[in-house]
């Protein structure tokens, strides 16, 4: 009988033994199981766990900055996806020819100067010296190659569009013909679709996943699928080595956990933050906040094509009707402000002038004017995630209260809500588009071309579309923001959508991390940051 | 013995048949397009057609599973739509951290589970016994995430004794995971414990053993416990299976880059050969538990295992 008692409890404990072991291998096999993109750079560990914490990062001499994210991009090759966790990255290893700074001024990059010889003429003179990660010196040829790459891949060939031709002149000239005048150009070059990368490599079918060769500041050391990615400063980084030599982002889908991985130290900064956390962040004297404004419109897209929304004064109707404010405390926890203005207002030339906004006794008026019985006016309007269904609840009541329209509130998976907006098989959605341009956002959103894709709300007037164009077409900047202005009037007289806010970009971050970035296109330089000082 | 093996596992071959049928069919009719979801709110109509056409989405259905079997039974598990990396590295990056947390969390399941049980079943209808059904009903009525969540909160930020997230860290990181989806675990063992346990302490040869004056700590771990153990061990090896695909929320919140993250992820982006190469790795691992539960049953049964040839 003892012998039993003994077996069972030998198998028990062998068992527990066994199990423990294998933790340990799962643990140390994580870096072996891993993609990793360059040898023997992803053996050191250096998370910062139970370490410096945050606000004593410059007293312990830092040099590694953690920051938590909640997507794991796709893919970290430039030209194979449009995501907007791996376009953080690609700043991390790329340049391109031009960049967006701070202000969302486009800035030139690897280019030293250009001239324009026509308008459909552009011709760029590179930086010299300037190096790939693999050794190799960036030239002409390599900027042809990457340029054209982007043409030919689905995922980024809306950003090459504009390219036209492109000619090596010699080693340090390329030369652009743009088919027509583009006046979007030097925008869409900043784009990581367009970052250069080494001809050869492109020829030889090199996996730029597995290693990603650019000439950032960054290169990738290691790429723990579903868990992390490490780089470490490009010693050789044209505009010099970055003060802060490995970065490592960590993916921490729940946002809850993101928070208190920064509050107990283990994480840097924070790219989404909890809303429900951001009075707590704020309120921890260790912890800074960036809540400024974005270029991200969103919207309660609705199907023009469709009947009721193909009443003028039913949309106005609605557009006034809605407490956008409201929204933004109940969705937002108050980190946006309200757009009424039917394109971003943050653009040069935008305004809101002739857009509804909340006004209840002219949503009255309106809807008087549409000659419509509010009980056909019902409608299913879509929310695809939890803060869209916190926005479609507010509009709900306020549509229900101000002009007595019941509305339903429809939850929809992001793959099934794609594709039934794309296709025009809807009524109503929440919906939003980020774009570092006037005349991108206008040319998705509203041209008659993106129908069946972007251009969800299916607006079809060639008065816009002309419009559209003339911006394109219009390279002087001031004759530019004329017609910016002229198109963003004609657009909030047609009020083809509900717009309701833009959100901000929030980010939460060590106190002691030093010279930290961000413009409205949620774009970061981590090589401008450093630990103190 | 070993014939008995060999059957179970032929027998594994058309049960991935259906399976994989079964899916490939049913993501074939689930609404979306991989394409617009892989391009976004972006997207134009001419990349979403270039889109489709590059991954082969314009096929008849019959031609891309065709193609798929054909790559399957190849060891290929295809190339991810949205990665367009091979599944088969996406999946065996994330499968041994799935396997560790679904081991350690049963491991502490059993630990918290077995004594639990056996030891409200003994003391039924005692103080004891309420207090241990009252822990297991708190395990099954606790949403993990809310547990992880805590957890985190008094181990990892109060006390700093383990990291909030990540597997980077070895076995400290592994720690709060484990309790948590154990905790959850250990509530259904234990009451399938605590009952089988009631059943067998009331049959006539417990009577007979406690007649012949036995100590009682005898009776319960070498005649009671042996027989009350065979459906314990069916519960713990579902349970198994179920951590192995259904420990999505914890992942989530510990950030635990296991498989079930990424199968979800894959779903939604209806990224069809990562959701396969998944779903083949659950329905093997399944498998293969349910057999080594068949098998574990003829160690505590001799009469069981008998009829294995």
């Amino acid at each position: 009988m003892k012998k039993r008692t003994l077996r069972l409890f030998a198998t028990a404990m062998v068992l527990s033994l066994a199990a423990s072991l294998f933790a340990g291998c799962g643990s140390g096999n994580k870096q072996g199981g891993s993609d990793q993109s360059q040898a023997g750079g992803a053996a050191e560990s250096t998370a910062s766990a139970g370490g410096s914490g945050a606000g004593s990062a410059s007293a312990s001499g830092k040099d590694t900055l953690i920051i938590v994210t909640a997507n794991e991009t796709p893919s970290v090759t430039t030209n194979l996806h449009n995501a907007v966790a791996g376009d953080y990255l690609n700043k991390m290893t790329h340049n391109s020819l031009f960049y967006m700074d701070e202000n969302m001024a486009v800035q030139p990059d690897l280019v030293e100067s250009y001239e324009t010889p026509s308008d459909t003429e552009w011709v760029f003179k590179l930086k010299q010296g300037v190096k790939f990660h693999n050794g190799e010196e960036m030239k002409a040829a390599d900027v042809k190659a990457s340029l054209e790459l982007c043409k030919t891949s689905p995922d980024v060939s809306l950003y090459g569009t504009s390219t036209g031709t492109i000619e090596v002149i010699d080693d340090y000239t390329v030369k652009i013909t743009t088919d027509g005048p583009q006046s979007g150009l030097l925008i869409d070059l900043c784009h990581h679709g367009n970052a250069i990368v080494p001809a050869a490599l492109i020829e030889s079918g090199h996996d730029f996943n597995k290693e990603p060769i650019g000439t950032g500041p960054y290169k990738l050391t290691a790429w723990n699928k579903g868990e992390s990615l490490e780089f470490e400063a490009f010693a050789d980084y044209f505009k010099g080595e970055p003060p802060i030599k490995k970065v490592i982002w960590k993916i921490i889908p729940e946002g809850s956990s993101r928070t208190m991985a920064l509050e107990a130290g283990e994480a840097d900064l924070i790219v989404e933050v909890e809303n429900n956390d951001l009075s707590r962040l704020m309120d921890n004297s260790k912890i800074a906040v960036f809540n400024e404004g974005s270029t991200s419109h969103n919207f309660m897209m609705i199907n023009n094509e469709k009947a009721p929304f193909d009443n003028i004064n039913f949309r106005r109707a609605i557009d006034a009707a809605i407490d956008k404010n409201a929204i933004i405390q109940v969705a937002l926890n108050g980190a946006g402000t309200v757009a009424d203005s039917m394109v971003p207002d943050c653009f040069p030339g935008t305004t809101n002038e002739g857009a509804p906004s909340y006004d209840v006794e002219k949503a009255k008026a309106y809807f008087a004017e549409s000659g419509l019985n509010a009980a056909d006016c019902g409608f299913a309007l879509i929310c695809s995630d939890d803060t869209k269904l916190r926005v479609g609840q507010v509009i709900q009541s306020c549509l229900k209260e101000n002009l007595g329209i019941d509305i339903t509130l429809e939850s929809m998976d992001l793959a099934t809500y794609l594709d039934v907006t794309a296709t025009g098989d809807y009524d109503a959605a929440i919906g939003g588009y980020t774009a570092n341009s006037l005349l991108s956002y206008a040319q998705g959103v509203y041209h008659s071309d993106s129908i069946n894709a972007s251009n969800k709300t299916r607006t079809n007037e060639p008065e816009i579309d002309a419009l559209i164009e003339k911006l394109q077409a219009t390279i002087d900047m001031a004759e530019n923001e004329k017609v910016a202005t002229e198109l963003n009037l004609a657009l909030n007289d047609l009020c083809p959508q509900v717009p309701l806010y833009m959100r901000n970009n929030v980010r939460a971050y060590d106190a002691a991390l030093a010279g930290f970035n961000l413009n409205a296109g949620g774009n970061t330089y981590y090589d401008w940051m450093s630990w103190g000082n | 013995m070993i014939k008995f093996i060999i059957k179970r596992l032929v027998a594994l071959i058309p049960v991935l048949l259906g399976v994989t049928l079964l899916v490939f069919f049913i993501l074939d009719l689930a609404p979306g397009d991989p394409a617009k979801t892989i391009l976004g709110e972006q997207a134009r109509p001419e990349d979403i057609a270039a889109l489709r056409e590059e991954m082969g989405l314009n096929d008849p259905f019959i031609v891309r599973y065709g193609r798929y079997m054909f790559d399957l039974v190849q060891g290929d598990l295809g190339t991810s739509y949205k990665t367009r990396d091979p599944v088969g590295e996406e999946v065996w990056a994330r499968l041994p951290n799935t396997i560790t947390l679904a081991l350690t969390s049963t491991v502490v399941a059993i630990l918290l589970a077995l004594p639990l049980g056996i030891i409200a079943a003994i003391k039924q209808n005692t103080l004891f016994d309420g207090i241990s059904m009252f822990i297991s009903l708190l395990g099954i009525s606790m949403p993990v995430f809310w547990m992880g969540l805590l957890l985190i909160l008094f181990f990892s930020v109060k006390l700093g004794w383990f990291p909030v997230a990540g597997a980077d860290q070895g076995i400290k990181s592994l720690v709060l995971p484990s309790v948590a989806l154990g905790f959850m675990h250990m509530a259904a063992i234990a009451r399938t414990t605590r009952s089988s346990m009631l059943e067998t302490i009331r049959q006539d040869y417990i009577r007979t053993v406690r007649a012949k004056g036995l100590p009682e700590h005898e009776i319960i771990t070498d005649h009671a416990l042996r027989n009350a153990l065979i459906p314990t061990t069916t519960v713990i090896g579902l349970q198994i299976g179920q951590m192995l695909g259904g420990s999505v929320l914890t992942e989530s919140v510990f950030a635990w880059p296991g498989i079930g993250r990424y199968m979800i992820q894959s779903i939604q982006g209806r990224d069809i050969p990562s959701v396969m190469g998944c779903i083949i790795v659950f329905a093997i691992g399944f498998a293969l538990i349910n057999l080594l539960v068949d098998l574990i049953y003829g160690f505590i049964d001799p009469r069981i295992k008998a009829q294995y040839k």
